[in-house]
């Protein structure tokens, strides 16, 4: 497994095992999951706003980004007024029997959509989060006309209509990824 | 597909994926798809092999059924049984699944193209030959467009139909609606 975007060293097994355990802690905490697209997509924001826009209370918007800000993944401006804060976009490569497998912040944006779209929450708690990302894996296949969305239900094993609706609100997160480049890194 | 329209007193042949990707009758994509269809007397059609699928859904997945009551209910939608006793039907879903597993990619074998994507076709077929009305047909796959779309044409009905790309079409619809309400 290789870490990208923030280690200089290319075998560094520490660095790499740390990427696992954040991505690990984003994938299974929706509302840190949000938080932390949030902040990737409008690039250095202020806390506050953050707040207000995602309705979050005080203390739960100063925890999570404390959390992040422990992962190293956020960088906090205290210079500035009020207090903004940024986050790195990390992804993990993970080298498998079955080829190389990128894992991008498209997927977290993904788990943080349970919040708000009901077609991904069903989704998840029907098939969980790893089934998850095959779905993202699929939905990016469909939109570049590889197969279709029964096809793409058939190799993910589920039913065609749990597929066709989990490809469809997926579309939103793999137009987002494609929108915002720089930040969220195309998968294979 | 700016300014793409239905034509008047035409059939629109729907994929559940359209359907799905409008909405329940709440949202904004829903109620334009339904107030475009009623202005323009559009017979929206669905294919039984879709309607079944849909029907065959796991539980969790009652609310998709529910829309398409809800159009049945509102009486712009009907489903469509495919007539398999014209041949040229059936030669159309079998040239269908053969476009399509042409358009794929390598990794996707002919037992992986799936029987309701095909279906489509036949029915758009149903209906052109009738030659009383235009047909629209409506899909959401990119190969499903193509595929459909060089049947239609190959067989000989290309000027009395039209494929299009439905969720495009539903965003089109709704930016229409913002442009008049301004």
């Amino acid at each position: 497994m290789s870490v990208d975007n923030r280690r200089t060293n290319a075998t560094n097994p520490e660095g790499s095992v740390a990427d696992l355990l954040i991505y690990a802690e984003l994938l299974n905490t929706p509302k840190l999951a949000q938080l932390y697209i949030y902040i990737l997509q409008h690039d250095t924001v202020a806390i506050e706003t953050i707040k207000d826009e995602l309705d979050l209370p005080h203390a739960t918007t100063y925890k999570y980004i404390g959390k992040l800000e422990e992962m190293d993944i956020l960088t906090r401006h205290k210079e500035e007024t009020p207090t903004t804060v940024n986050v790195t976009p990390i992804q993990l490569t993970l080298d498998t029997p079955h080829g190389e497998v990128l894992v991008t912040p498209a997927l977290v944006d993904a788990v943080a959509r349970q919040l708000d779209t009901e077609d991904i929450r069903v989704f998840v708690e029907r098939q969980g989060i790893a089934k998850l990302a095959a779905a993202l894996h699929y939905t990016r296949r469909v939109r570049d006309g590889d197969l279709t969305q029964r096809t793409a239900a058939e190799k993910l094993g589920v039913h065609a209509i749990e597929g066709i609706t989990v490809i469809t609100a997926l579309q939103d997160v793999v137009g987002t990824a494609t929108a915002d480049d720089s930040m969220l890194a195309s998968d294979e | 597909m700016v300014g793409m329209e239905l034509p008047r007193d035409s059939i629109a042949v729907l994929d559940s994926s359209v359907l799905i990707a409008m909405g329940g009758p709440s949202t904004d994509k829903y109620q334009a798809f339904e107030r475009v269809v009623m202005q323009r007397d559009v017979s929206v059609r669905i294919p039984t092999h879709v309607a079944d699928e849909l029907g065959e859904s796991p539980k969790t997945y009652t609310y998709q059924r529910d829309r398409l009551r809800a159009a049945q209910d509102a009486g712009w939608l009907d489903q469509a049984p495919i007539d398999f006793s014209n041949p040229r039907v059936s030669e159309a879903i079998d040239r269908t699944r053969k476009r399509m597993l042409n358009l794929s990619v390598d990794d996707v074998t002919e037992d992986e193209i799936e029987k309701t994507d095909t279906v489509l076709t036949g029915v758009a077929y149903q209906y052109a030959i009738e030659q009383t009305s235009h047909v629209t047909v409506l899909v959401s796959d990119t190969i499903a467009e193509q595929a459909i779309d060089d049947v239609l044409c190959a067989m000989d009905v290309g000027n009395e139909t039209a494929v299009i790309e439905g969720r495009e079409f539903l965003e089109d619809l709704l930016d229409k609606d913002f442009e008049k309400r301004r």
